[in-house]
């Protein structure tokens, strides 16, 4: 597991962070109050949970007792690499994208 | 003996009271239990009810409209309650309900249902009353009531059949209906009425909640233009992932509980629901709208639902669950003979971790023997598996692996029946998993698919599809014939893959996963008329097939999958309400590593059901040994308790399962109520924490005077009195178990 901190935004009073694992390309999002220092990744061993979740017809389902319960965490989201990500802003709002892609296509 | 006296009572009320309905009730009197069947004269509608004894109830007193100032002004009336349903159903041909989407209950094609006959038949200590209702298209429900002699509760069947001229799609049916709850109060019961359920999970079964009908926020609202209701349920092929297939009602007031179980190995679901004053609480086969299932039945067809088991209690949880889990006896009873004595079993997998070998498994019955074990079991690895699969790989071609076995099974088998052990095997033949040549492309015609994709689940697991006779067929070769010809004596039927919501053949997605495990349980059937002799466990990654289909065509269930965890006894305990100690296999696995606290603490977990040993016996010491041939001596004394009885938790402790704090007693009555058996457990506060001391666990005992007569484990922390017994201080990671006997 080789995680780190790509991107933070501060956002009012809100932190925005990115988090990406460098060995399956998975990325992920968390949101803190600002000023609240979570516990660290490493220290936990906290492995990286992709942003988005999706579910292709075909792809395999997640473990073997996930089947009814969720289809989180399948084949199709394991297949979702960081791409790039882009910052806009303007007078009315901010915006992050993420560009993930499954080499599928 | 319970006296049973059927029909007590057959009148009407004519319209007395507050009830300008006029209702005709019909009382059977079973047991304790009164079945109470209600009609509405005008309508011929009718619905059920259980009580508990004569206790009046308030159907005369019960309010019948609803003053409503907004309606009274317009000179509107509306009711405060209706009889209700013995079958809620519906139709896709009709209209659906207001509930849409919440509930499919509370629609037109129940409402259209009256009475059309009652009939009592009897025979050989069953009481069948059998009740049909049909509608003007032309569809019936029968609706039959089963009593098996001095139960507590009573079997459900419900059959749709289609007399109506044209094909009917059933969106929803239920099995069980117990509707007007509580008859016990004259309104809408605020503040009174709560829902039981048990929450499962992997390694995390038999939670139990309880949810005031204010919490899941379906009291009545002031005028109940919409139905409400609590839908819960499991989708798939695990019918016991997030819930067990159970469900409570209690009236809290008048201290009375209503209880139902669901027999099904499939989608599942049951409904708390309220469209007035009063709450319907039912279930069945998971709907078209949570379960993707519906059901073509051609004129003249039947269809007939999953079977439930339903009883009322004075009292609560443990009383009604003890009532719903005893009925489970008379299944248990048609099991092997050797079964009837809840033989001590030892499975290997927590010995060689999926690499089991013929001399592997002779070491272990040399170990074995004059400790009273009589079932030793070759878990997965048998077969011809990758490395570090943890024989999880390569299932489907069920061919030995020569390396390991290389006499073939047939001599482990015979090596140890000289030994005086049955020999059990470990089977999961509903799948085939990667690296098997079934597994391969070739043979995709005869796996479940979904939208016309191989169902694969947790990477590298598939399912065969049990309708077509061609894997049957080829299972009766690889799993009946191989059990026979290997004189096997014992089958573990593991199941590790959920198929999910469905899969195709059939005219919805649920309904070909409803037809697949029908396929499935059938061929347990024949399993079970080909080879009456052998044992079988129905294991499914622990206890997620812990349901009544499986279980009563079966010996006995892995517990869990907790294999050498604290919380072992917690779980094993909590079980007791959902099924029979003497089918909860429980895990005792004992390592040489172990303190002797530690291993008395893991014996003692197995005293709460069938005690299965497993671990690097080979390597313990003989004080070791000793305690496990002292342990089975205690389990050998007892095991009638276990066997019959009811059971109660007391203790104080936590509610996470992996982080349990506090001391539980678990105290087992036995039927005749002249002995007892209790079992101690002290937690750790957490994983991380010390011990800390333990509060004092106390216990009441039945009317009497209470020896204690034998016991096993740190009986230092046991005080007897009189009435109580006292649980001091029992360490943290410590165990006692003792059998008591009224004096």
């Amino acid at each position: 597991m080789n995680v780190h901190l790509i991107k933070e935004y501060e956002f009012g009073d809100m932190m925005v962070q990115y988090y990406l694992d460098d060995d399956t390309k998975t990325i992920g999002l968390q949101l803190l109050p600002v000023g609240m220092i979570p516990i660290s990744r490493h220290l936990k061993k906290q492995k990286v949970e992709s942003l988005v979740q999706l579910k292709i017809l075909g792809d395999i389902y997640p473990g073997g007792y996930a089947g009814g319960g969720t289809m989180r965490g399948g084949e199709s989201t394991a297949r979702l690499k960081y791409f790039e990500q882009r910052h806009h802003s303007n007078d009315a709002a901010e915006e992050v994208v993420t560009l993930l892609r499954d080499e599928r296509g | 003996m319970l006296q049973k006296k059927w029909l007590l009572y057959c009148g009407t009320n004519e319209g007395e009271g507050n009830i300008s309905m006029k209702l005709t009730y019909k009382d059977y009197v079973f047991g304790n239990i009164i079945a109470r069947y209600m009609i509405e004269e005008e309508t011929q509608k009718v619905s059920l009810l259980l009580l508990p004894d004569k206790t009046p109830t308030m159907f005369e007193e019960r309010r019948q409209i609803l003053h409503l100032p907004e309606f009274d002004k317009m000179n509107l009336q509306f009711n405060a309650w209706n009889i209700g349903n013995i079958c809620h159903l519906a139709l896709r041909q009709h209209s659906q309900g207001n509930g849409a989407g919440t509930t499919l209950k509370h629609g037109p094609s129940s409402a259209d249902l009256k009475l059309s006959s009652q009939t009592v038949t009897e025979s050989a200590g069953t009481t069948k009353i059998i009740t049909t209702l049909t509608a003007d298209q032309g569809y019936s429900i029968i609706h039959t009531l089963i009593y098996y002699d001095d139960e507590a509760g009573f079997e459900v069947e419900t059959e749709f059949v289609n007399g109506s001229n044209q094909t009917l799609t059933l969106d929803m049916i239920t099995s069980f209906s117990m509707d007007n709850l509580s008859p016990y109060a004259m309104d809408d019961a605020p503040n009174t009425i709560r829902l039981h359920r048990c929450r499962a999970g992997w390694s995390l079964e038999g939670k139990h909640t309880i949810d005031p009908v204010e919490e899941l926020n379906i009291e009545r609202s002031w005028l109940c233009a919409f139905p409400e209701g609590e839908r819960y349920g499991v989708i798939g092929s695990h019918p016991v992932t997030r819930f067990f297939p159970f469900g409570a009602v209690e009236d809290t007031k008048s201290g009375i509980t209503w209880g139902a179980q669901l027999a099904c190995n499939s989608s599942w679901q049951m409904e708390l629901t309220r469209v007035d004053d009063c709450y319907s609480f039912s279930g069945g086969q998971a709907d078209c709208e949570f379960g993707a299932w519906w059901k073509d039945v051609r004129h003249g067809e039947r269809f007939k639902a999953p079977k439930a088991f339903i009883s009322v209690a004075k009292g609560g949880y443990d009383e009604v669950c003890s009532n719903l889990t005893s009925m489970h006896h008379k299944y248990c009873d048609l099991q092997p003979e050797i079964e009837q004595s809840l033989p001590v079993l030892f499975n290997e997998w927590c010995t060689t971790y999926g690499s089991p070998t013929h001399q592997k498994i002779f070491n272990i019955a040399q170990r074995l023997q004059d400790t009273g074990v009589k079932v030793i079991t070759i878990d997965a690895g048998w077969t011809q598996t990758p490395e570090n699969s943890f024989g999880q790989d390569g299932n489907g071609d069920w061919a030995y692996d020569e390396n390991k076995f290389p006499n073939g099974m047939l001599e482990t088998v015979r090596e140890l029946r000289k030994m005086g052990f049955l020999t059990g095997i470990w089977f999961e033949f509903e799948v085939t998993t990667e690296g098997a040549r079934v597994y391969e492309k070739d043979y995709d015609d005869l796996h479940l698919m979904r939208n016309k994709h191989i169902i694969r689940t947790g990477g590298k697991r598939s399912f065969w599809d049990f309708r077509k006779e061609e894997v049957t067929d080829y299972l009766n070769e690889k799993v009946i014939n191989f059990l026979r010809d290997n004189e096997m004596g014992y089958l573990k039927v593991d199941y590790n893959g959920s198929i999910g919501i469905g899969c195709d053949g059939a005219e919805s997605l649920g309904e070909g996963l409803r037809e697949q495990m029908q396929a499935v349980l059938k061929f347990f059937e024949m399993i079970r008329k080909e080879l009456p002799d052998v044992i079988i466990e129905n294991c499914a990654s622990g206890g997620h097939r812990l349901e009544p289909s499986m279980m009563d065509i079966t010996a006995m269930s892995s517990f869990s999958d907790a294999h050498e965890c604290i919380e072992i006894p917690y779980i094993a305990a909590n079980l007791h309400h959902m099924i029979l100690p003497r089918q909860s296999q429980i895990w005792s696995v004992i390592n040489p590593e172990l303190s002797q606290s530690e291993v008395i603490f893991r014996l003692t977990s197995g005293f709460l059901g069938r005690m299965c040993l497993s671990g690097n016996i080979e390597a313990l010491s003989d004080e070791q040994m000793n305690c496990i041939k002292e342990a089975i001596k205690f389990y050998e004394q007892c095991k009638e308790i276990i066997k019959h009885g009811r059971t109660k938790i007391y203790g104080n402790c936590s509610r996470n399962t992996r982080n349990l704090s506090g001391t539980q007693a678990v105290l087992r009555i036995a039927d005749d109520q002249q002995e007892a058996l209790l079992i101690c457990h002290s937690f750790k506060k957490s994983e991380t924490e010390t011990e800390t001391e333990m509060e004092t666990v106390e216990i009441l005992m039945p009317a009497g005077e209470w020896k204690i007569t034998r016991w096993f484990g740190h009986i230092d922390a046991v005080e007897n009195t009189a009435e109580k017994i006292f649980v001091h201080n029992l360490p943290a990671g410590y165990a006692v178990a003792c059998c008591l006997e009224k004096r």
